[in-house]
């Protein structure tokens, strides 16, 4: 049974090392072109629920014109309306295809993360079902045209319908031109394709209820860049109109959208029941995904634990945390006040709140400051500092974690034995995310006599946990607690934002850091001669000689 | 930013748009050319054959005072035998009972034939299994036939239904 689930877990992992690869390079060449700002892939998420009200809206219009009495006449007119109906009909339905394929990156990019098991289970899940919904609302959208590729959905998923034992006739039927297709018909698709997508609003509300601040819309540049770019499609290549659905002839040519229906070349040459094996196959393994994706159990990060006693109840843990975890309540003891509890089903161990706690009251076990701390001591110790070198604090995840450095580096290790790596010749001091990084940890590295701190994070809309870069920033540079002291010389720190597969931008801004640490040391080494000695000494040597 | 990664990240843009136009509408031949259908498609309302038995006085006794009756009654439709010839080849014999777990829903006939385009002679019944007079006890029930040529154009669906009178016709497109 173990050695199973070791196989399983070995397969999983060589699966999501592909997927983390091939999301790696797409990053990397995004963000050279586009900057890590307005990189489609890092919003998918928030694209979708901007093509969700494309939809809507486009929708709207359509409705108005749309008679369930004559749906085929009724979508042709709408398409003949050269100066709106067009263009709005064809916004739709790109916008509908863009959502498909900004869920589709949007899945991959979270399974290939790791981020499907646990506390996310219920995104995952609800995200599952709201792509399921799309695609049932889509399949209902293609078959109120009543075209030719509307008809072959409706008779294959009629096809399908038909191998279960709940119909006494089969609904195949209602297509083959015995009788003139009932309204009612194409008033239950009309209905469904409208609720659908109220459900779909509602799913969306679960499916980020359990993140603090969901970013649900992308930055404007890319929002206005991605609707031009759907309206100047629907302008320039407009949807045309298949034939009408015919029950007397062969439907031998359509067009196929093969964003909702590219499944149906398969399946038509498929008996009905394989297709119900297969689909309900493919859906019990991506629905089981909180289970195999999930690691050992002596692999998971502990939740985060609060020590009440030095919790002084000042909420900044409660604040910062980026999936609303932690709550404050009422102190029971003799102290007055609140003090922070962390729920460990809503915990994804991140470690953010260990950063934002400046008495290091809380943080999953290993990770608080005072774990920092103690780690941090060991580093140097065992990387005497020096002076004209930098220090890189890695996120695990990022350009310098030793996920991504480990076939590199041979030194390459669990932090957690202090066997500090490199990155072109820098030490690293690795951690779970750059938000979980004490500012005491980095005030320790640069008075221990460090040339240079630089840390790199993920891109700020790419991290793992939401939010640590943001807070990484705000409490280096803008006071945040707990804040990096104003006594630490910020010559000396330096953030840089890169993702896994940015080594090569990473070594640029490292060598651009550590010249700047060396005319640092310079400029000391100077500012430190006493001229007064210096020509005192040099008139000694002239006088005996 | 340089010109060439301004360019490059308009060019990618654009790809990506023409990716999503193109896959939007993809030429899709769902048939090969060359065939024609012959579709069969009617339902029948069965007559219900129906088997009682008088209880004795004990299974009464033993029903509940609510239920009780004198007579049980156990019925499903009658079964029908349908049979198609094309071409003066059998394609198909079999008997069809009534739909639904009681087997009480009318009869229907779905079925799909492909044929080469061309002129083609159809034969297809559906009788009444046992002669319907004797099992039923009813008036005898009619048998559904139809024999016919049917020419067939490339493409061409021709559908084979009850018509209102009842009979079995051949239906086409409207020119």
């Amino acid at each position: 049974m173990e050695d199973r689930q070791d196989v399983m877990r070995g397969l999983t992992a060589k699966l999501r090392t592909l997927g983390w690869n091939l999301i790696s390079r797409a990053d990397r060449f995004m963000n050279r072109l586009y900057s890590s700002r307005f990189n489609p892939l890092y919003h998918s998420g928030a694209l979708v629920v901007l093509l969700l009200i494309v939809l809507l809206l486009t929708g709207l219009y359509l409705l108005i014109f749309y008679r369930i009495g004559e749906p085929h006449a009724s979508v042709t007119r709408i398409t003949d309306q050269a100066w709106l109906g067009r263009w709005i009909r064809s916004l739709h339905r790109y916008g509908s295809d863009a959502a498909v394929f900004a869920v589709a990156i949007h899945a991959f990019r979270l399974f290939a993360q790791g981020r499907s098991w646990g506390p996310r289970t219920l995104a995952w899940l609800s995200g599952l079902v709201l792509l399921f919904v799309l695609l049932v609302s889509g399949w209902t959208g293609y078959v109120m045209v009543w075209d030719v590729q509307a008809r072959l959905l409706a008779v294959e998923g009629a096809r399908w319908l038909d191998v279960l034992p709940i119909f006494s006739e089969p609904l195949g039927r209602a297509f083959v031109g015995e009788q003139a297709i009932p309204s009612a018909f194409f008033f239950l698709n009309l209905f469904l394709h409208v609720a659908l997508p109220v459900g779909m609003f509602v799913i969306l509300w679960i499916h980020v209820s359990r993140i603090a601040r969901p970013g649900l819309l992308p930055p404007r540049g890319l929002m206005w860049g991605t609707l031009g770019l759907l309206l100047a499609l629907s302008v320039l290549w407009p949807i045309g109109m298949d034939p009408a659905a015919d029950a007397f002839r062969i439907p031998d040519r359509a067009t196929l959208d093969v964003f909702y229906a590219f499944w149906l070349p398969l399946t038509r040459v498929m008996p009905a029941g394989t297709v119900w094996v297969f689909g309900l196959s493919a859906t019990a393994i991506a629905l089981a995904a909180p289970l195999w994706t999930r690691p050992a159990t002596e692999d998971k990060a502990k939740p985060s634990a609060v020590d009440a006693r030095l919790c002084t109840g000042c909420e900044q843990c409660y604040l910062d945390c980026p999936y609303e975890a932690i709550t404050m309540r009422q102190r029971t003891d003799a102290r007055e006040g609140v003090y922070a509890v962390v729920d460990p089903a809503l915990c994804v161990s991140c470690g953010i709140c260990a950063a934002s706690c400046a008495p290091m009251g809380i943080g999953p076990p290993g990770m608080t400051g005072r774990d920092q701390l103690e780690r941090v001591e060991a580093f140097i110790r065992l990387v005497p500092p020096d002076p004209r070198d930098v220090v890189v604090v890695g996120c695990a995840r990022g350009a310098a974690g030793f996920e991504t450095l480990a076939a590199k580096d041979d030194n390459g290790g669990d932090p957690a034995v202090h066997t500090p790596g490199t990155v072109d010749g820098s030490r690293i001091f690795q951690v779970p995310c750059a938000g979980n990084v004490h500012t005491s940890v980095i005030e320790y590295l640069v008075r221990a006599g460090v040339g240079g701190v630089l840390v790199v994070a993920c891109h700020p809309r790419d991290c793992w946990s939401r939010e640590g870069p943001r807070w990484l920033e705000e409490r280096m540079y803008h006071d945040r607690e707990a804040e990096l002291k104003e006594r630490v010389d910020r010559n000396r720190l330096r953030v840089f934002h890169a993702s896994a597969g940015e080594h090569p931008e990473l070594a640029g801004a490292l060598a651009d850091f550590r010249d700047s640490v060396r005319r640092l040391a310079e400029a000391e080494a100077e500012a430190a001669i006493d001229l007064e000695l210096e020509c005192e000494a040099a008139e000694l040597q002239e006088a005996g000689s | 930013m340089s010109r060439v990664r301004v360019a490059s990240a308009v060019l990618v843009a654009l790809l990506m748009t023409f990716a999503i136009g193109a896959l939007s509408q993809v030429p899709y031949r769902a048939e090969s050319a060359g065939q024609a259908w012959i579709r069969l498609s009617w339902r029948v309302s069965a007559p219900r054959v129906e088997e009682c038995r008088t209880l004795t006085p004990e299974e009464i006794a033993a029903l509940p005072i609510h239920m009780r009756r004198k007579e049980v009654c156990d019925s499903e439709g009658l079964p029908y035998r349908l049979r198609i010839d094309l071409n003066g080849e059998g394609v198909e014999e079999t008997v069809i009972r009534g739909a639904g777990t009681r087997g009480d829903r009318p009869i229907y006939v779905y079925r799909e034939l492909r044929v080469e385009p061309g002129r083609h002679q159809i034969d297809v019944s559906l009788t009444p299994e046992g002669g319907g007079e004797a099992s039923t006890g009813h008036a005898p029930t009619e048998a559904l036939e139809l024999a016919e040529d049917v020419d067939l154009a490339d493409g061409d669906v021709a559908l084979i239904t009850r018509s209102e009178a009842g009979k079995l016709v051949v239906r086409r497109a409207e020119p």
